[in-house]
């Protein structure tokens, strides 16, 4: 192994996503297209991938599908014209590669929220180009239902606990019975 | 959390139980084999194959049958950048601090005492240590979980709960393997990628403090 150049390029969540989404549709073509060999079966290593392969992306899917991200959201907030319209509207200020990624990612919706991905906001930029940059990012990226999304975030921690306990109930009573 | 593209040249040997397999298919599977779910020092996480771009003609190799390809590819990786701001969920906490949530190393087998430690969904090793919490925040030992109270109220880190997170610094510990067993002397796991996150600043911690519509006047009409 020979690494040829660290970081050739950064990607966004939603980049990601659509390249696991298109991949999962292209392994399933192989399967649907899949020729059977002369005992009449399809073999397995055509349309079998990689086990590590496979746990990873299960969970960056469903990380990626779990609010607040706003992937969660459905349908998707995101075409593939969305980066290019955000760059486009931003490029009025100075802001980082870095910054615009992150927008992308979290999708801010409140100052405080703009504050802590902007560095130095209050230095760097007006009370009212800071109200610009979030009216930039709620046209072009969408707004969330923020209720929906309070819910759908309350409801995962409250299933994650419950999955939790059960699993500690499950832990003490072999132990009760020695 | 960004994700970038990493070029890599490596040699890739195709079995010949993988003949029947479509040429380009048989060096995705693997390049995936061998790289999807690992850690690169210095590099990142490795996601999966982005795309190929090149690949030698197939050489038969001596005693073997295996097919020999050289190949160019473009890798995904996950590897945040210093200060970027990336989800999560809290998995457990102890004195020291708080685990974050979600990852991608085999999830590691934490003692019930724990710090606080962070986790993405596919990334585990997230930690964020006491003193970049907000001032204030100390270990219940009750409930195993930080509290902060800034002003008498009671604010729960609390477990799973979802976070927003700051990434200060990195940590990378190679995990070559050190010879064989001797008895007495434990040998210390370690994770290859770690990542030293803070929540102390406003609008970091978890999300459910801070996303609330409390003002309407704030609100940004498109």
């Amino acid at each position: 192994m020979k690494i040829l150049e660290a970081q050739s390029a950064t990607l966004t969540n939603y980049e990601v996503y659509t390249h696991l989404v298109d991949q999962g549709k292209r392994y399933q073509d192989i399967r649907k297209n899949a020729e059977k060999d002369k005992n009449g079966k399809i073999p397995e290593n055509v349309v079998r991938r990689p086990g590590n392969l496979w746990t990873l992306r299960k969970e960056l899917l469903e990380y990626f599908r779990e609010a607040p991200s706003p992937l969660a959201c459905q349908p998707i907030p995101y075409n593939d014209e969305t980066i290019r319209t955000l760059l486009k509207e931003l490029r009025r200020w100075e802001i980082t590669k870095g910054e615009v990624i992150m927008m992308l990612n979290l999708r801010p919706t409140k100052l405080e929220n703009l504050n802590t991905i902007i560095q130095e906001m209050e230095g760097r930029f007006g009370e009212e180009d800071q109200t610009e940059i979030l009216g930039v990012i709620t046209r072009v990226l969408g707004k969330p239902d923020g209720e929906a999304e309070r819910q759908a975030m309350a409801d995962t921690t409250e299933g994650l606990k419950k999955a939790e306990d059960l699993e500690a109930q499950g832990d003490q009573q072999p132990q009760d019975q020695v | 959390m960004e994700i970038s593209k990493t070029k890599i040249a490596d040699l890739v040997q195709i079995e010949p139980k993988d003949f029947n397999k479509d040429s380009n298919m048989a060096i995705e599977d693997n390049i995936n084999l061998k790289y999807s779910n690992k850690v690169i020092q210095k590099i990142g996480l490795c996601v999966c194959l982005y795309d190929l771009l090149s690949a030698s003609d197939g050489l038969i190799g001596h005693g073997t049958g295996l097919i020999n390809v050289n190949v160019e590819f473009r890798m995904i990786v996950f590897r945040p950048f210093k200060n970027e701001v990336i989800l999560g969920r809290i998995s457990s906490a102890r004195p020291q601090g708080i685990n974050s949530p979600y990852s991608p190393f085999p999830s590691c087998v934490f003692p019930r005492l724990k710090p606080a430690t962070v986790r993405t969904k596919f990334f585990n090793e997230i930690w964020v240590p006491l003193e970049k919490l907000p001032a204030g925040t100390y270990f219940d030992d009750t409930a195993q979980v930080m509290i902060w109270e800034p002003d008498g109220e009671k604010m729960y880190f609390d477990n799973h709960e979802t976070v927003r997170f700051r990434v200060e610094e990195e940590e990378w510990n190679d995990a070559a393997p050190v010879g064989p067993k001797r008895e007495g002397v434990e040998v210390e796991r370690k994770s290859p990628y770690k990542l030293v996150v803070s929540m102390e600043e406003p609008g970091m911690g978890p999300c459910l403090w801070w996303d609330e519509d409390m003002e309407g006047e704030m609100e940004v009409d498109g």
